[in-house]
């Protein structure tokens, strides 16, 4: 068999916004090999490798900018007005629907990158193992899991709460463990009725 | 105030559902979520001064939304077996089940019963259906199968011995919001299961069946050989599924005693023929593509294409007998995904039905056996307005049942394109 062929799309636009900051590139292109962005800039600059197969795809006059990257999601959530304290009773097995329903509905809208600030129990990386078997489309996800809360604290009903250096340790290494990308940490009270929303909650030590 | 709205769905044929024949530009009316008339166009109209919406489906045929009474939600039908399946997490399962009912409820089946999936996956997809948070089928669900210490699909959480232990797991089930008990009698593709010999004894079939009885709901049982076909007889299960003629040396014979049985008692008879077919013309699409087949996978295809005659022909002579015949996919197990409950119906016309048989048989008769027929399978004023609407005229040529156009589930048309 012979290897298999570079898969190259070239994708051009009116405008292309880098992401940067920088100015719009009028009559900007981007060339996507596979799953990666091979080149980006105005039209003219951008072009595959002599000999390639290319697909183009002309947007004509249409903008072309980076997938949003949304940095603070709650994927469990319903967004119909119901508290996190209510959220919290309902099973890992519906939210982890719903999680997967919003994670669809995001995508679609046009973020590609989520950071999920906190999810009850497994819900959120049981997700991602769907999405890694092809079961449901969603964003990349950034997990941390369970938020860290003190006892009661903002969010504690998702599931880990520590108290003082070595429980807070222990609970980082365990969310590291499930397979966390980053420590979300609720440092005040919020709407969960058993926090203090005015006071900090976890000390700086 | 909400005003009622009332959908008037015209067609060229209409199929009833309960086998009475096909009725030349029909019409079904939709009020809200049930059905108000169904019959001849003429006869069928929504009460004056009533805002309607019209649907025209000119050259097509209505029918009322498929029931397909066995179906495996956790499966994934990529030739992984249930063993393999079970390891995965519940909360993955209860997603791959959202999948395959959007897939199953997509093809037509607007009712499904579940089999067995793994510890409470299945209670958590319905309760996510129900919240709206994903589109599913109308749902009869036994959550987690019976089944004997070892025995076959014991990995999904349920084991149970003797008399006490069986009622235990029956009220058990029914508190977890079970409709019906799915027990395996047989052994069947579970590695410490023997597929050749019976599971439960006769007394612990007796105590499930009663059990389920009492509260108002059915059993049914799967039966891969002639002793575990006796044994669900003797005990008074309400459906046999598979209904395998095999004796334990692993022969198959023909025994005309058991569908003697079965037709004197009423029993349900659920073959799963289109299992074999799928698994031949899946995995001889995978090895036309260059894949290389696993050890499980070479086993299983050399396995249904010798069986393949076996069944056809037993299945043939089981409804020549009498036996009434209920259409039941078994998809997503094995490598027969969802989608393709049409494939079943063909398989029962290509034993022998004819195709407006098949159509009952997947539809009221699916449905009574699901005892849900009081509410869907037909046609008929009173009913859930569950519809759907082919190409062609499937009373002729059953294969015409994949050229769906629309379909609706309690009054409302699915959006069959969008992803929601």
């Amino acid at each position: 068999m012979s290897p298999a062929q570079p898969n190259f799309t070239l994708i051009k636009a009116a405008r292309l916004i880098d992401g940067r900051g920088g100015d719009v590139v009028a009559n900007g292109a981007l060339l996507v090999e596979g799953a990666k962005i091979r080149g980006a800039g105005p039209a003219a600059s951008v072009r595959a490798p002599e000999g390639a197969s290319v697909a183009t795809i002309d947007y004509g006059d249409r903008t072309l900018l980076p997938g949003l990257i949304d940095a603070h999601v709650h994927l469990n959530g319903f967004g119909d007005g119901r508290s996190g304290d209510d959220l919290a009773t309902l099973p890992d097995g519906v939210l982890t629907l719903q999680s997967a329903r919003n994670a669809r509905a995001h995508l679609y809208t046009g973020v590609t990158t989520v950071r999920d600030c906190g999810a009850k129990d497994q819900t959120t990386f049981m997700l991602r193992k769907a999405v890694e078997m092809g079961v449901t489309p969603a964003p990349r996800l950034a997990l941390t899991g369970r938020p860290m809360s003190i006892v009661g604290g903002h969010l504690h009903y998702f599931g880990i709460e520590a108290t003082g250096p070595d429980g807070c340790r222990s609970a980082v290494r365990q969310l590291i463990k499930e397979g966390a990308d980053f420590i979300k940490i609720t440092a005040t009270g919020g709407s969960t009725a058993t926090s203090k929303i005015y006071k900090p909650s976890f000390n700086v030590d | 105030m909400a005003e009622t709205v009332f959908k008037l769905i015209k067609a060229s044929r209409l199929i009833d559902g309960k086998g009475g024949p096909v009725v030349s530009n029909g019409a079904v009316l939709l009020e809200g979520d049930k059905i108000r008339a169904a019959g001849p166009g003429k006869t069928v109209a929504a009460p004056g001064g009533a805002k309607v919406e019209v649907l025209d489906y000119t050259g097509k045929t209505v029918l009322p939304g498929l029931v397909d009474c066995h179906v495996h939600l956790n499966g994934f039908g990529d030739g992984r077996s249930g063993d393999e399946l079970a390891t995965l997490p519940d909360e993955v399962l209860s997603l791959q089940s959202a999948k395959n009912a959007r897939t199953h409820l997509y093809s037509g089946v607007t009712t499904v019963r579940d089999c067995g999936g793994k510890n409470k996956t299945i209670f958590m997809l319905r309760k996510a259906i129900e919240m709206g948070i994903t589109p599913g089928p109308s749902m009869v669900i036994t959550g987690r199968p019976m089944a004997i210490v070892g025995g076959h699909l014991s990995y999904f959480g349920i084991q149970a011995t003797g008399v006490t232990e069986c009622r235990a797991a029956v009220r058990q089930l029914i508190k977890e919001g079970a409709d019906f008990i799915k027990i395996t009698a047989s052994g069947g593709s579970t590695k410490t299961s023997f597929p050749l010999r019976p599971s439960f004894n006769v007394d612990e079939l007796k105590a499930i069946a009663e059990e389920a009885h009492k509260f108002g709901k059915h059993t049914a049982a799967h039966c891969v050989n002639i002793q575990s076909m006796h044994n669900c007889l003797d005990a008074g299960i309400d459906t046999i599924i598979h209904a395998r003629h095999i004796q334990p040396d692993g022969t198959w014979e023909y025994r005309p005693e058991v569908t003697e049985r079965m037709v004197k008692q009423g029993v349900y008879v659920n073959l799963t023929l289109n299992e074999s077919r799928a698994i031949v013309q899946n995995l001889e699409k995978k090895i036309a593509a260059g894949i290389t087949l696993t050890a499980w996978e070479e086993k299983l295809l050399e396995g249904c294409k010798a069986k393949w005659d076996d069944l056809m022909d037993h299945a043939g002579r089981i409804y020549r007998d009498g036996a009434k015949l209920v259409a039941g996919s078994d998809s997503s197990w094995s490598v027969n995904p969802m989608g393709n409950f049409q494939g079943e119906l063909e398989a029962h016309v290509m034993a022998g039905m004819k195709p407006m048989e098949a159509i009952v048989a997947g539809t009221l008769d699916s449905a009574k056996s699901c005892w849900t027929d009081k509410s869907v399978g037909s046609l008929e004023a009173g009913k859930e307005a569950d519809v759907l609407v082919v190409d062609g005229d499937p009373s002729k040529n059953i294969s015409d049942l994949h050229k769906v156009v629309d379909v609706f589930l309690k009054g409302a048309k699915v959006d069959r394109k969008n992803y929601v």
